[in-house]
């Protein structure tokens, strides 16, 4: 399943070259109010635009708000991470979670439906460690881009 | 202090926000294994060296360690608070160092940058989480829109 890296040292960890040609499918999401309510609270959000939603209309959104970094959640179903990890014969042990960015194009709130698309988009050694670089688009019904999720994450020897 | 314009709407004084900005700080206080047991719960990530305790000693680490998106949750709190006058519209981070238990987390912000756009004023911040010691476990940036016209 995977392959040695050209002149990589002999501790370095295989990451798969064919990563880069990695197209998970498509998915999709449905923006919850009690996800959405249970992950502000988890953070310790205190701005009611998060939690409720006549504040949130009052504010000028929709519904409910999903905070920036809410992305987290579809992102962490299991055939995105785990399933994609076991699939490239990586040791879920040896993999940490190096980087993330989130841009935000417009306003997610409750209601709102998205569909997600993963793929790898690099994939490098340096030194001992292996990179893997993903982004997730998450798009509305009309296709507009409404947030990108990018991730590093780190695979250890 | 803000003004209301001819349309009703309120302006915001940017001097005034970016003083708030880079002098709010915010703590997370001691986390608790209950505390990352809800933000596992939360965002759906149960990697084993946060939920488990045998799991992560087997990888090496002293115990439970918390998810580094809660650091990145909390940076994130220093801009949502701001809202809906400030709109989040890119934050990164890069997660330096594990945060273990019973470790506290200080989040500040300082606004490195600030410009005009059609839709308003621009503002690049720095976000940092700290522990104790002073040692970085998270940082990173934040862009900010404010809509509307500046006095």
């Amino acid at each position: 399943m995977s392959a040695s890296i050209p002149g990589a040292a002999p501790d370095v960890p295989d990451v798969d070259p064919r990563l880069e040609k990695l197209d998970l499918p498509p998915f999709d999401v449905e923006i919850e109010k009690g996800a959405l309510q249970k992950f502000a609270k988890a953070l310790g959000e205190t701005n009611p635009i998060y939690f409720d939603e006549a504040a949130a209309r009052a504010a000028g959104f929709r519904s409910i708000v999903a905070m920036p970094t809410f992305h987290v959640v579809p992102g962490t179903r299991d055939e995105l991470t785990w399933g994609m990890v076991r699939q490239l014969g990586l040791d879920p042990a040896k993999i940490l979670h190096g980087s993330q960015r989130y841009v935000a194009h417009a306003a997610v709130c409750a209601g709102d439906r998205l569909r997600g698309r993963k793929r790898v988009t690099r994939q490098y050694q340096k030194k001992a460690l292996g990179f893997i670089e993903t982004v997730i688009d998450y798009r509305d019904a009309d296709g507009r881009l409404i947030v990108e999720d990018f991730c590093t994450f780190v695979v250890r020897p | 202090m803000t003004a209301a314009t001819s349309s009703g709407t309120n302006v915001v004084d940017i001097d005034e926000l970016v003083r708030d900005i880079n002098s709010h700080e915010l703590s997370s206080g001691p986390i608790t294994r209950t505390m990352i047991a809800i933000y596992a719960g939360a965002s759906g990530d149960y990697n084993g060296i946060h939920v488990d305790s045998d799991f992560a000693r087997a990888a090496g680490l002293p115990d439970v360690i918390a998810h580094g998106m809660y650091s990145m949750g909390l940076l994130s709190r220093l801009c949502t608070r701001l809202a809906p006058r400030a709109e989040l519209i890119e934050i990164a981070v890069r997660f330096q160092a594990m945060v273990e238990l019973g470790a506290a987390l200080t989040c500040r912000s300082q606004v490195t940058g600030r410009s005009s756009s059609p839709d308003g004023t621009l503002l690049e911040l720095a976000l940092s989480a700290r522990k104790a010691d002073g040692s970085e476990a998270t940082a990173g940036t934040a862009r900010l829109r404010i809509r509307g016209a500046v006095p």
